[in-house]
């Protein structure tokens, strides 16, 4: 046998191999051909290949093969089942190509073609449910989202009401101070009713700011401040400057309020003893260093503490002040230079 | 997306394919026809490449919504008493376009049938199991039907200027449509509306068909009143692609009987 | 024809209207009456036709302070000046609407309040 030897080759090929005419009407068949359709060669030859086709397969021939054959004359891989003899459908891939008006064509026995195309079709199936499933997942989750988006819209709403009624509630203590203050003539009472206001004031600040934050939880100290003092500024004569200098420091709640009550006493306090003349200056300043200590300075020029000792006269004033100082967890001290200059250092709040 | 070069004369010739083939079908037959039509191409909701999105399953479950289609492409290009070449499947969905609109004048069917499953005594060709098989197979080899459906560009004709092309088509790689669509001819029985269709008629045939049986063929004719039944002298269910120059003589034949 | 020296105030909180009350006298000018509904105060304007009108947002009853500033605005035209407590985007929005002569922000003290009256009664010396 040489290597150009095809007969053998066809007599002894494991796919069915034929040979036809234009009308591929079966001219030559190998033995496997034999296999595959149940039918002896002379059962074969004359026969139409279509008839050797179940009626759906004639169907699918005649859609998909018919046309390409009649045309160019050749197909590729068309899956389709030989009518088998024994009842049995045989699926296979047929090919065939044209020489001139013959055609030669191939059978593939396909079973695992179908068993794999089964697979693919089931693997298809499952990815679309599994992709299903994921958007039907995926829309829950959307739904949560919305619902949690919701409900933190609802407490901000919440919260913000709760600082407007705050705030109200403290203008209501206000007018009650200031209601008293009017049925009272003793200069004294009067003065303490109005350091009462302003402490009063502070804290409804405090609150003003935090409704305007945008997290509702904190907010910049230095426009507190700025607030306060120019508050402050209205309360005091106009021989007495106050000014502010406050860096950038985002803080919540719990440091603004002590923080608003000390300046408020602090600068009150150099309004009322610092200036017997009238005329004055008060300077305010908030250093924030990115690392280290909040630095608070409050200085005035004026007239210093009248203990000659050079120390502050004991009040409710400094006891609240050095509270306060301890409630930030700080330090405060106060020297005596062209004026009382009290310097207080904290821990840098935590907000973020 | 249509795509025109300029004909001539009217009244039009609308070239509609059928199952599992598209407008490229037409090659060999396109070069015989009159010279001094317009002829229109046609691919179904269901072939070729189109919008997958324009795909409305419920729209597309019967052939009503092809002819739904077919109607609303007459109109848009203004067709007047047009001709139909409707091979296979097309027939059907011609035979329902005339009955919903007057702008085709004639209808040539080639290797339709009204309905492909026997009934009785009624010789449609195929049981209701051959036609779930084919189902079944074609759910198996999606891949291989898909790359039959894939659009091909036509090659121009040596008669330029001739040809209206229109591509409408969907994607080929969705193996639902495509049942949809083979559902929707293989199970579908139009014997009913056959008595319905008002215009001239001509029913081309070829021997030894295997889709249409030529019981089935007589039928159709028979059943439509301005019809008649001409049996060709060449066979397979591709006589357009077999023997173009027969059709195209039976087609000229037709366009001067109706004075088209 | 408004008295200039009449002011409304309508707030439905007792003591800060009694607050406001004595700004206003402190001033010198007279509380003609307080409110604390819009119906009440488009009554109370009405019928007394004060200059300055001094109108918290939220009071009782289904309208709130734009709704009473509108109807005064169209059947007195008094100078409204609103007082909130809110910075909420949508309620300052609302107040802008209403052509309101100023808005003061909670916690209102003495010195606004008198800068504002103040204000409103040079800018229009024949009411």
């Amino acid at each position: 046998m040489s290597p150009g030897d095809g007969e053998s080759l066809a007599l002894t090929a494991p796919v069915g191999l034929f040979e036809a005419d234009r009308d591929m009407i079966l001219r030559l068949v190998n033995p496997a051909m034999t296999a595959m359709t149940g039918r002896a060669p002379s059962d074969l030859a004359g026969r139409f290949f279509r008839d050797l086709l179940t009626r759906s397969s004639q169907l699918i021939y005649a859609l998909k093969a018919e046309h390409a054959l009649v045309g160019a004359g050749s197909v590729q891989e068309i899956l389709l089942e030989l009518a088998h003899t024994d009842g049995r459908p045989r699926p296979v891939l047929l090919t065939v190509s044209a020489d001139g008006d013959t055609r030669r064509g191939v059978l593939f026995a396909a079973p695992e073609r179908r068993a794999y195309e089964l697979e693919l079709v089931a693997a298809r199936q499952t990815m679309l449910q599994s992709l299903k499933a994921l958007e039907s997942a995926n829309e829950k989750l959307e739904q949560l989202v919305a619902d949690r988006t919701a409900a933190l819209a609802q407490r901000d709403l919440l919260l913000r009401e709760v600082y407007h009624r705050v705030k109200n509630n403290l203008q209501v203590v206000d007018g009650l101070l200031l209601l008293q203050s009017r049925k009272l003539a003793d200069p004294a009472a009067l003065a303490a009713i109005e350091g009462l206001r302003k402490r009063v004031y502070a804290i409804g600040l405090v609150h003003h700011q935090l409704m305007g934050s945008a997290n509702l939880k904190t907010f910049d100290v230095g426009a507190f401040l700025r607030d306060l003092v120019a508050h402050l500024q209205k309360g005091a004569p106009e021989s007495i400057a106050l000014r502010i200098d406050a860096a950038p420091l985002n803080v919540d709640l719990d440091f603004a309020v002590p923080l608003g009550l000390l300046v408020t006493e602090l600068t009150t306090n150099a309004l009322k003893h610092a200036f017997p003349s009238g005329a004055g200056e008060v300077r305010v300043v908030l250093e924030a260093p990115a690392e280290g200590e909040v630095v608070l300075r409050i200085a005035d020029n004026g007239v210093g503490f009248s203990d000659a000792t050079g120390t502050p006269t004991p009040s409710l004033g400094l006891t609240i002040v050095n509270g306060l100082v301890r409630q930030l967890h700080g330090r405060i001290r106060a020297v005596q230079d062209n004026g009382v200059a009290w310097e207080a250092r904290f821990p840098a709040p935590d907000a973020a | 997306m249509p795509r025109f070069v300029n004909g001539a004369g009217d009244p039009a010739l609308v070239l509609l394919h059928g199952f599992g083939t598209d407008q490229t079908i037409w090659g060999a037959l396109t070069p015989r026809l009159p010279p001094a039509r317009r002829v229109v191409l046609y691919d179904h909701m269901g072939s070729g490449a189109s919008n997958l999105a324009h795909y409305d399953p419920a729209r597309y479950a019967t052939l009503e919504g092809y002819a739904d289609d077919l109607a609303d492409i007459l109109e848009a290009l203004d067709l007047r008493n047009a001709t139909m070449v409707a091979h296979s499947v097309s027939g059907m969905i011609a035979l329902l376009a005339s009955l919903r609109t007057d702008r085709i004048g004639r209808l040539i069917m080639i290797g339709a049938s009204s309905r492909y499953l026997n009934d009785g005594d009624y010789e449609g060709g195929f049981e209701r199991g051959d036609v779930e098989q084919l189902l079944d197979l074609m759910a198996l080899d999606f891949q291989g039907w898909a790359r039959t459906l894939a659009p091909q560009v036509m090659d121009q004709p040596e008669q330029p200027g001739l040809i209206q092309e229109l591509v409408y088509s969907f994607s080929r790689s969705n193996p639902e449509i495509t049942r949809g669509f083979a559902r929707a001819t293989f199970m579908s029985d139009h014997r009913s509306a056959l008595g319905a269709c008002r215009v001239p008629t001509l029913v081309l045939q070829a021997s030894a068909d295997m889709v249409v049986p030529l019981a089935a063929a007589r039928f159709l004719a028979d059943g439509i009143p301005n019809a008649r039944l001409e049996i060709m002298a060449t066979r397979g269910h591709y006589p357009h692609l077999s023997a173009p120059d027969i059709v195209a003589e039976a087609i000229a034949r037709f366009l001067a009987e109706t004075q088209a | 024809m408004l008295h200039r020296d009449r002011v409304l105030i309508v707030d439905d909180e007792f003591i800060i209207a009694q607050t406001l009350c004595v700004y206003v006298e402190d001033l010198g000018l007279t509380v003609c009456g307080t409110a604390a509904s819009a119906d009440e105060a488009v009554a109370l304007a009405v019928d007394q036709r004060p200059f300055i009108v001094l109108m918290d947002m939220r009071l009782q009853g289904d309208r709130d302070g734009v709704d009473a500033s509108q109807e005064i605005h169209e059947r007195v035209g008094s100078k409204v000046v609103f007082i909130t407590g809110s910075r909420e985007p949508a309620t300052l929005a609302r107040i802008e609407g209403d052509h309101p002569s100023a808005v003061l922000f909670k916690p209102i003290s003495e010195g606004q309040l008198v800068a504002v009256i103040r204000r409103l009664l040079e800018e229009d010396p024949g009411a």
